[in-house]
């Protein structure tokens, strides 16, 4: 299969791509030979909350990384909004308006909660270099502004009786939270988040849940999620894409999905 | 009396250029956590981009009040420094750790080996230029050496509190969050939109600058220099200090570069001896001690991260409420 | 000096780089840190083999004192000296910070490295020795041409060196090349008893290069050897694979990287051993320049690679001879290479042989 780049089409709904917020081309990427990913094909729209789930070692965190421009793939493209993002850098990526939490929290742990929101709303300060030094006007205004708005976020993530503390030392749902927090400092259009409910118990994984859809309604979002936890992802997802192997082999409704042979044989084959 | 005067000023002068040198150190290695041990490279290059550019243009243009040539001299000094470090800021965007450490030591001996070949700056002797600021001869007058220490004395402190002021408001700005995040978690920095190539480039730029600065105030106050100066045990030196005080504390780099620079000196004029030699012999193994002791033991320094007045003891010792954090 | 020639003086420089890198890389493939301090295994070495050699030659313990075996044995001082100052070394400042982060430990090391030095400076005088080496390593050259003794005299001219051996058999420079032979020479020549004349070709290889690639080649093979096919080699190589799972497959961790330490420091040692005879001075500080460039080589062959390591250093030594061509570019040879330090690790991080890595996010 050759890479026909632009002219690739999406698996049963091809005439909806130009409107698709995020979409994948016949993404490859190879480790040392290795394909992690072969010809991956996925498009994300508007405002839905799509699943990306496999077995372990199906490339999805790889997809992840590709598309916040960590890693580079072989052959390939990713679209955003209609726009090649394939060579951008990573902080770029955000600045257009994809944002991402990790599967192993990657909090700034030794900074404050507050500073951790606030560095996300670094894209959006106006005060340069000289005027900070100086501490002119402009600094003064842009520094009320962020601390203002990081309180928000935390606020509404039910973080800012902590604000000042290390992030490192809060607990673990907490920090889940926190790096949510701090995804959606950047403003985003598409939210990726990577296993958000690993470690979580299930009414911590309900709240979750609940979070996602609300969070997905207040900040008009758009939520690509990788998880293991099969109830959450049927609850939440509205659409779901299985990797194996580092190739798509199902996508569709949850419903759809759940009656897919070629699913149920991953899962069960990895079981053996 | 007059020797008195004369240690004390000279002790405050190196300071204040032991001070410069580690402030912008903890700048690279404290906030945005990349391991520099080349640092008396940039401190090498500032020292003679500004002694050249001060004695070739005495010689262009003899009439040149002193003045304006320090100030040139600080210029090309910082510039040709922030070059530098423009240019050793680049395999950073590569290597991290230990890696960038080795490259940027390599970086210092490169430097030190040229300059000991450059014939146009005396290669290994030294490149005196005293007598061409100062007239021939002045220095061994007691008015003019004052003068001359009086000057540096008030040009360390403008030169300590410049690097002081500007470190420590970039810190507490969008820029110097976006600076700490890079130490903490590079990947998850680049996906808060920060532009990781542009930060680190802009800490060594910085960071190279200043010691470019401490350069110049040490070649016009010693009026001369030799390569020799800068070697690599100057590196760890500086490293130590930061280390010492904490990386990431600028109250703490204070304290430490003052113990580390007068423990010495005061062991020096002790006349005390261990083993039939003058105890100053002793100091640099002393140094290596407490270099490996202070590993061990107590990893992040004496201040951590913090600053002084964020310590709990501290606060508590002077009544203060409150727990330790900024807010700006 | 031609080409050749400088590139074989390379080559013995290469190998001794080669031996110090050896121990960077086996210490950096096992607990993941840069040895600043091995420079200084690798000097304490050499005034082990200085001393023994000089016991032995006022006590007359050994005679002739002109054997392969003294040598060997003058080696094997030295490397057992670096090799036990390296475990201690380890046990006393490495081990504490096994678990603390990677820059305390390279802060340590620096730290260790410097003591050592300055230790060394107290405990040794600060100045240059004169290192006495046993007669068997001597200059002579390889391969020789003997001369028909009547085409030597005086007024011949010869377009190589020509030397002869006196009553007492050493041998004697008579002219160099392109001169006539003098009267004079040829007169104080025929009064020692010159009977043997002799000429070298432009490029000789000296015995002590031959010592040196011999016994590092030896080394080379036992390492492998030891690497390879021992049950100590298997839990070493178990141990830079994954630390923690090797510890829970039974493995005394502790004593495998205490043994890593020592067989390093006992290459760096042996290698002192070597250089001293080939320069014929040690000093307290020789460790420094040589340590940096060993380290260069094993980032060139790839860091944490055994075979890379060697074949850096060898890289190293001949491409730091080629330097030397030009009396322009012969002052830069360190600035040389540290900049093929820098190029590399910027554009080859894993150097010609290393282990591809890549971060997990």
């Amino acid at each position: 299969m050759t890479t026909g780049r632009l002219s690739y089409e999406l698996p049963a709904e091809g005439l909806r791509r130009e409107f698709a917020l995020l979409a994948l081309g016949d993404l490859t990427i190879k480790f040392g030979g290795l394909a992690a990913l072969e010809n991956v094909n996925m498009a994300v729209y508007d405002m839905d909350i799509v699943g990306l789930i496999g077995p372990n070692g199906a490339g999805k965190t790889t997809a992840f990384n590709i598309i916040s421009g960590v890693y580079r793939p072989t052959t390939g493209q990713v679209l955003f909004q209609g726009r090649d993002i394939t060579a951008m850098r990573p902080h770029h990526i955000t600045r257009l308006g994809i944002a991402r939490t990790f599967q192993n929290i990657r909090l700034f742990r030794k900074m404050s909660v507050l500073d951790n929101v606030r560095v996300a709303y670094h894209h959006h300060n106006r005060a340069g270099l000289l005027s900070s030094i100086v501490r002119a006007g402009i600094f003064r205004s842009q520094e009320r502004d962020i601390t203002e708005r990081a309180m928000q976020f935390l606020r509404l993530f039910d973080l800012d009786a902590r604000s000042r503390d290390e992030a490192g030392s809060l607990p673990y749902g907490q920090q889940r939270r926190l790096e949510i927090a701090r995804a959606l400092a950047t403003e985003p259009r598409l939210l990726l988040l990577d296993e958000p409910a690993a470690g979580m118990n299930s009414a911590e994984t309900e709240q979750l849940m609940e979070l996602i859809s609300w969070v997905r309604d207040q900040f008009h979002l758009t939520v690509l999620l990788i998880e293991h936890d099969m109830r959450f992802v049927m609850g939440v997802c509205k659409s779901i894409t299985v990797l194996d192997h580092g190739r798509v082999i199902a996508s569709g409704t949850p419903d759809d999905v759940r009656s897919n042979p070629a699913v149920i044989e991953a899962y069960l084959g990895e079981a053996k | 009396m007059e020797a008195l005067f004369s240690r004390l000023s000279n002790d405050f002068v190196l300071i204040c250029v032991y001070l410069v040198l580690a402030l912008s150190l903890n700048l690279i290695n404290g906030y945005a956590g990349l391991f520099s041990l080349g640092h008396a490279g940039f401190w090498a290059v500032g020292a003679y981009c500004g002694s050249a550019f001060i004695i070739y243009s005495h010689q262009a243009g003899p009439g040149i009040p002193g003045a304006l040539l320090f100030c040139g001299g600080i210029t090309a000094a910082m510039g040709g420094a922030a070059l530098v470090g423009l240019i050793v800021g680049l395999p950073s965007l590569r290597l991290q750790g230990d890696y960038l450490a080795i490259a940027s030591l390599g970086f210092s001996l490169i430097v030190v080996n040229i300059l000991n070949n450059l014939a146009v700056v005396g290669g290994a002797s030294s490149f005196p230029f005293g007598g061409l600021v100062w007239p021939d001869g002045a220095l061994y007058d007691l008015k003019a050496r004052v003068a001359h220490n009086l000057t540096h004395i008030v040009l360390g402190v403008l030169a300590v509190g410049t690097c002081t002021l500007v470190i420590r408001n970039i810190r507490h700005s969008s820029h110097g969050r976006a600076i700490l995040s890079l130490r903490e978690d590079e990947v998850a920095s680049a996906m808060c939109g920060v532009n990781v190539v542009k930060y680190k480039l802009l800490v060594f730029v910085l960071g190279a600058a200043f010691a470019g600065l401490a350069g110049v105030l040490y070649a016009t106050y010693t009026t001369r220099i030799a390569p020799e100066a800068f070697n690599f045990m100057e590196s760890v030196k500086i490293l130590l200090m930061v280390v010492l005080g904490g990386l990431g504390s600028l109250s703490g780099t204070f304290i430490a570069v003052i113990v580390l620079y007068e423990v010495p000196e005061l062991l020096r004029m002790s006349h005390v001896t261990i083993a039939g030699s003058p105890v100053a012999d002793w100091w640099v193994m002393l140094y290596a001690l407490v270099l490996v002791m202070l590993m061990i033991l107590r990893p992040q320094g004496l201040l951590g991260s913090k600053e002084l007045f964020e310590c709990a003891g501290i606060r508590r010792l002077f009544g203060m409420a409150g727990r330790g954090g900024r807010e700006a | 000096m031609t080409l050749l020639s400088l590139l074989l003086d390379g080559l013995a420089l290469g190998c001794i780089y080669a031996l110090i890198a050896l121990g960077y890389t086996m210490v950096y493939g096992i607990i993941k840190l840069i040895n600043f301090a091995h420079g200084e295994f690798y000097m304490i070495g050499a005034y082990a083999a200085f001393i023994f050699l000089a016991v032995v030659r006022t006590t007359g313990l050994a005679e002739p004192y002109d054997t392969a075996m003294l040598l060997l044995c003058a080696m094997l001082v030295a490397g057992a000296a670096a090799g036990v100052l390296a475990v201690i070394v380890e046990r006393l400042a490495y081990r504490p910070l096994r678990r603390a982060s990677r820059i305390a430990a390279l802060l340590t090391a620096l730290g260790v490295s410097l003591f050592l030095q300055n230790a060394a400076l107290k405990v040794f005088s600060q100045n240059t020795e004169a290192f006495r080496k046993p007669p068997l390593v001597v200059d002579r050259r390889y391969p020789t041409f003997e001369i028909n003794a009547t085409d030597v005299r005086p007024g011949a001219v010869f377009d190589t060196e020509v030397f002869w051996r006196d009553d007492v058999g050493s041998e004697q420079f008579l002219s160099p090349a392109g001169f006539a032979i003098s009267e004079e020479e040829f007169r104080w020549a025929a009064e020692h008893g010159a009977r043997r004349f002799y000429r070298y070709p432009r490029v000789t290889v000296r015995r002590k290069q031959i010592i040196i690639w011999t016994s590092v080649a030896l080394i080379a093979v036992g390492l492998h050897f030891l690497v390879r096919h021992t049950r100590i080699g298997k839990a070493m190589r178990a141990v830079s694979y994954d630390f923690e799972t090797a510890g829970l497959m039974g493995i005394n961790v502790d004593r495998v990287i205490s043994f890593t330490f020592f067989i390093g420091a006992l290459l760096a040692g042996a290698g002192a051993a070597l250089v001293g005879m080939y320069y014929g001075t040690i000093k307290p500080t020789m460790g420094i320049m040589p340590g940096l460039k060993a380290f260069v080589a094993a980032v060139i062959g790839g860091i944490g690679s055994i075979p890379g390591a060697l074949l850096g250093g060898l890289a190293l030594g001949t491409a730091e001879s080629l330097v030397q061509l030009s009396p322009i570019t012969a002052p830069y040879q360190d600035a040389f290479a540290f900049a093929i330090l820098i190029v590399i690790l910027v554009f080859l991080p894993n150097g010609f042989f290393g282990r591809h890595e890549r971060e997990k996010v």
